[in-house]
This record gives structure tokens, sequence and C-alpha cells, in this order.
């Protein structure tokens, strides 16, 4: 892979190059630098001098399994920092077949119209497609298909990013017709300020260039084979996913409940990964589990989610979602969790962060907990674009401090994923020190083995640093992080793919250094030239007084534990 | 009496028991227990105690509750 696709948004030019000083970068890594290299730090988001990269996995294209995922990146306008968002779908695999390593959109449009890029073997190009506008994703997507051809790679805004709401997500299509998103960190309004309302890539079967393909090859059934023979896989991932997680993250006083008032709910069983996979499978109909988001993806832990009569309500039921739509908001039910889920695709946000939005708000008299109809009608204002939507659609942040809120579950601007800092204590490590923001994905300290202790004191900044560069290696990749068990256990596993992939000789420690730690360190840089000082390195003053029921513990991690994460 | 809550996959290894009352007047340790159950020490992942997170070789005591699950990784 080495073409970059450059499209200006003032001109509406499209140029290519290629810069073999990227050579071993990709996804998240490569973004990194592309922003740090073109953007100047204390640029304003939404402005002409921001860019959105597009980049897939340096391995995106190869049939390696789970490792061609999309990545996106940007100054984002809700941490004020870098920002890098992934996710499953189809569009990683073509572009990475297309030898295609980066879209980058830049400047600013002087026009109101909806822009769509296409990219096809023949080129790229933009397309004015007005009849999109306001769409939600899932209309968006269905009417590209009608338009371009079912079989397509899309990523697409909704509403809430045409309308530069800060808690737009980028919706990425899959196989099966759902939708992924890059949801974190307000990617969406940067792309709807560019006017650029898709993405469309033709699908292709066009294979990419492998220096060695044998050997890649041959790793590639060592690792299949892995996960082929692991039970677990089988038994676990492909009936419960994520939210195989549930119980556990309850049972350790750490899934935010009644806005990360709590670290357990009572009645947590409806909410659970088991009761998922037994409502899907004895509903039926459309409700499916085993679902992969990616093409030839061995893990498959996605799935449908019906309702009683049979008919898809969402698509995909995760631990994230479940804990800050579901528990976050009193809910002990799945099926309130899944219509919020849905709402919030449609309208293109992230979930998780609209789940910490609707916690704060019922915590300040807008609502009840467990009242589904008081959190669509907010949902319903959110898409709606109102006065008081802007004001939800802008995060957790902003209507935390609109409304008064003196306990508002952000780091750096952005909502807490789906563990309480103050009972998983290294997640809280990472919360504040990953450039990031709040961001379980950059190094979540959860099921560490038993290594540290979730409640110690101790550990927690090196536990961190370590997961964050690891994280942010296979972020570069291109690989989903669910399938991090055969590719930590034996990490010469990654290095011999892109050796043989790119003819490089990169030893682990190279790789680890290439694709995680100089990453992470390019966007700490970033941050700095940004204005993000050291000051912003923490967590909202209550998780340090408040204890949490039922562990009661607060998040006492010292600081110079907490220094001890930055990579 | 102590109860300990099996889950997931350590449930059909346990021959299908999900929830254990126990006498725990003697206090008993972990693996033993996992010995009488059948239970293979190293599939265990996460060991939570009264709330807290534990290790294989900690002791059940009376009224102990006891959460024990495989191995899992977050998402």
């Amino acid at each position: 892979m080495s073409i970059i696709i450059k499209v200006n948004m003032s001109t509406k030019n499209i140029t290519t190059a290629e810069n073999p000083a990227y050579k071993l970068l990709g996804g998240r890594a490569l973004s990194a630098r592309i922003l740090l290299d073109e953007v100047p730090p204390n640029c304003e988001p939404l402005g002409p001098k921001n860019k959105l990269v597009i980049a897939p996995g340096l391995l995106a294209g190869t049939p390696i399994t789970s490792g061609s995922r999309i990545s996106c990146g940007a100054k984002s306008p809700m941490t004020n920092g870098i920002k890098e968002a992934n996710s499953g779908g189809n569009i990683g695999l073509f572009l990475g077949r297309f030898g295609i390593k980066a879209v980058v959109i830049e400047g600013l449009p002087t026009d109101d119209n909806t822009y769509v890029l296409r990219i096809d073997k023949k080129g790229s190009s933009l397309l004015v497609m007005n009849e999109l506008k306001q769409l939600g994703t899932y209309d968006t997507d269905q009417k590209l298909r009608a338009t371009f051809g079912k079989d397509i790679g899309v990523l697409c805004i909704g509403p809430a990013g045409e309308n530069r709401l800060k808690m737009a997500a980028i919706a990425s299509s899959d196989p099966n017709g759902e939708l992924k998103f890059a949801a974190r960190g307000g990617l969406g309004a940067v792309m709807g300020s560019k006017g650029v309302k898709a993405v469309v890539v033709e699908k292709t079967l066009q294979q990419p260039v492998y220096h060695d393909r044998q050997v890649f090859m041959d790793m590639v059934r060592t690792i299949h084979a892995e996960f082929i023979n692991d039970p677990k896989i089988k038994n676990v991932n492909q009936k419960t996913g994520t939210a195989t997680i549930v119980k556990a993250v309850n049972a350790m006083g750490a899934l935010p409940t009644c806005n990360f008032r709590y670290g357990a709910i009572d009645g947590v069983d409806g909410l659970s990964g088991e009761t998922m996979y037994e409502t899907i499978t004895s509903r039926g109909g459309e409700g499916k589990v085993g679902v992969s988001c990616m093409n030839g993806c061995l893990i498959k832990c996605g799935n449908i989610y019906p309702d009683a009569s049979g008919k898809k309500i969402c698509s995909t039921l995760q631990f994230e979602n479940i804990a800050l739509l579901g528990s976050n908001l009193g809910f002990t039910n799945l099926d309130p969790v899944a219509m919020l889920n849905y709402e919030c695709d449609d309208i293109g946000v992230d979930a998780i962060e609209a789940g910490a939005v609707l916690g704060v708000a019922i915590d300040m008299g807008m609502g009840k907990w467990g009242d589904l109809d008081g959190c669509m009608a907010l949902m319903k204002e959110i898409r709606s674009n109102t006065l008081l939507g802007k004001v939800l659609g802008h995060g957790v942040q902003v209507t935390g401090d609109v409304l008064g809120s003196r306990r508002i579950p952000a780091a750096k601007g952005q909502s807490f994923a789906g563990y309480d800092p103050r009972a998983l204590k290294g997640n809280g490590v990472t919360y504040a020190m990953s450039p990031m923001g709040a961001d379980h994905t950059a190094g979540n300290c959860f099921g560490s083995r038993g290594e540290v202790n979730p409640l110690a004191t101790e550990q927690q900044g090196d536990l961190s640093k370590s997961l964050q560069y690891k994280m942010c290696a296979l972020d570069s990749l291109g690989f989903c992080i669910f399938a991090r068990p055969p590719l930590f256990k034996d990490p010469s596993r990654m290095s011999t793919l892109v050796n043989a992939f790119l003819g490089t000789g990169l030893s682990v420690d190279q790789l680890w250094e290439i694709m995680g730690v100089n990453a992470v360190r390019t966007e700490r840089e970033f941050n700095i030239g940004a204005g993000l000082s050291p000051a912003n390195d923490k967590l909202p003053e209550y998780v340090y007084a408040e204890p949490l029921p039922p562990t009661n513990e607060v998040f006492d991690i010292s600081e110079q534990e907490c220094l001890k994460a930055i990579v | 009496m102590a109860v300990v809550r099996l889950h997931l996959t350590l449930i059909e290894m346990a021959g299908g028991k999900k929830e254990l009352i126990i006498d725990a007047q003697q206090p008993l340790l972990l693996t033993t227990l996992l010995d009488r159950l059948g239970v293979p020490h190293e599939e265990v992942g996460i060991i939570v105690r009264n709330r807290k997170r534990d290790a294989i070789d900690c002791v059940i005591h009376e009224e102990d509750v006891v959460e024990l699950f495989p191995i899992l990784s977050g998402g």
C-alpha cells in the first residue's frame, strides 16, 4: 500500500501522492504522523486547517482474520487534542486491496452542498448528492447502495455529523449491511464540517502486493488455526460477544450505574451476555449471534438483537452500550438499550458518549432512571438539532457544564467508558493519561489476568503504559483488539506478517516501537502543541473524593504513579 | 454459609452448577473447592470475593460471596 489520496474541499481538487517515509505506518500510526506533519495543532477542529485522515491498518487488504479495520483521525472538537477512532466494516479491506494507504480530507467548502467521495478502480471523484442531506446513517447507506451497487464499502455520517455535534461518529458498513462505528471524539463532526456525507469505495477482488506471500500465508494459517481450535471463540465470543463481561464488571463493582453513582446494579442478570444470547436465540426471526463485521473474521462477536416479534432492533449490542445506555441509565432490560442503541447509530453519535450525556441529564433532573420514553425524547432533541439537542449533542462535558453538574464523568472532555475508574483503577490511569482522553480501548486494564489488582494503588501506571502502546500497535496494524490473545501470546507473529508483507526485517521490539510507542508519543507531541498541558492529564475531582458503592473506593492513584503511564 | 457463583464456561466444567451454598465455618481454600467441582484452576480468570478481586489462592470464609469467571478480556 502506498497511495495517499488528498481531497481538498476548498478547491474540490483530488490529488494522489506516495510518501516512502510512511512505508511502515498504517492506521493509527499513520494518521498520527500525517496530522503532526500537516495540521497546526492549535487549529480550530472544525476549521479549514484540520484534516480528516482515513487510513486502513497496515495489514488491511490481506486475509488475516480481524485485520482490516479502518482508522479515522483528526484533531478532535471534543478533546481539542488528537483523536483516532477505528471501526470494523469492509471499507478497510477494499482500500487495502486498492493499495490506498490513506484518504486525507482537507480544507473547508464554501458551498452548502452535500458531497460523496467515490473511489473505484478508475480513481476518485467528488459527487454532489444533496438528496442525502440530514438522512440517518441507515437511509444514507441504503441510498448509496441503490446508487453505486450493493457491494460497496461505505463510511458515512448522520445528521449529528452534518450538524457538527461534538459527539458525532463515523459509520462504517459491514458485509451484512449493518453499520459499525468509528465513534469516539467527534470525528463525524470533522467530516461534516468538510461537507462530506460519505466515502464510498467499490468492492474489489484485486489483491495487495506481498514481498513473500508464502511466508505471509503460512503465518495466517498458524494464527487462524489457533482461533479455530480455541473453544472460547465458539462457546463464548460467538454467543455473547463483548457482552460476556457484563456480570464480571458488575461483580467487581465497576459497572457504571445511574450516572456513575454506583458500580453495580441490582438486576444485572437482565443486562448480561447470557440473557442477551437467550433472548436473541429464543426470539429468532432476524435475531442472530456469531456475526462478523469484517470479511473473514473468525471471532464473529457481533449480533443482531430482535424485538419480541423477531424484528431487528439494532446491531450489535456491545458491553459498552449495555453499560452506558443500560445500567448507567438505570435500565435492567436489554430492549430499551437496543432501542437507544439504534437511535445513536442512526443519528450517528457515539453511543458511549450519548449514554454518559443521558446519565448526567437524568442526574440533573431532566428525566428518571429506567425511563425509556424520557431518554428517547432527549435523543429526538439531538436528532432534530434543537437548542437542547445541540447542548446534549456536544457531549457530556458541555451537557454537565450547562446543567451545573459536579459529577461529569469525563477526561479531556470525553466521557468515561464502561468501567468506573474508582473500581478499575488502571483504566482510570488510561482515561487520565492517554492522549485520546477517556478511552478504554487505548489501554483497557480489565481482565489483565489478575496480575494487577484493579483496586491497588501501585503498578497501575506501568500496566496502563504497556497496554497503551500495545493497543496502539494493534490500531496501527488494523487488528481488532478482540483478536489480541494469540497475537500477544507470541508477538513475533505480527512482525513476521509485517516483514513478509513489506519485505522489512523488524524485530518484535521494533514493531512495538514503530507501531505503538512512537505513535503514542507523536500523539502526545500534537496535544502539547494543541495546548493540552499535563494539567489536563487528570480525572474529574469527584472521583478522587466520592466513594463508589459497593466497593466504596475512590480514585486514589498518586500523580507519581499516573506519570509512569506516559509512553 | 458462603455463596459461590460460577459463570459462563465454568458452569459446564462444574457439571452444570451455577451457585453453591457451602459451609465455610472451617475456612476453605478456593483451589480445594475447584478440585471438588472438577474445574481446572487455570480456567478461572476472574475471582471476585466480596466485591474485591482476589487471587486463585484465596480462602473462603463464612458469609463470603464469591463470583468466579473464566478468562475474559474487555472489548
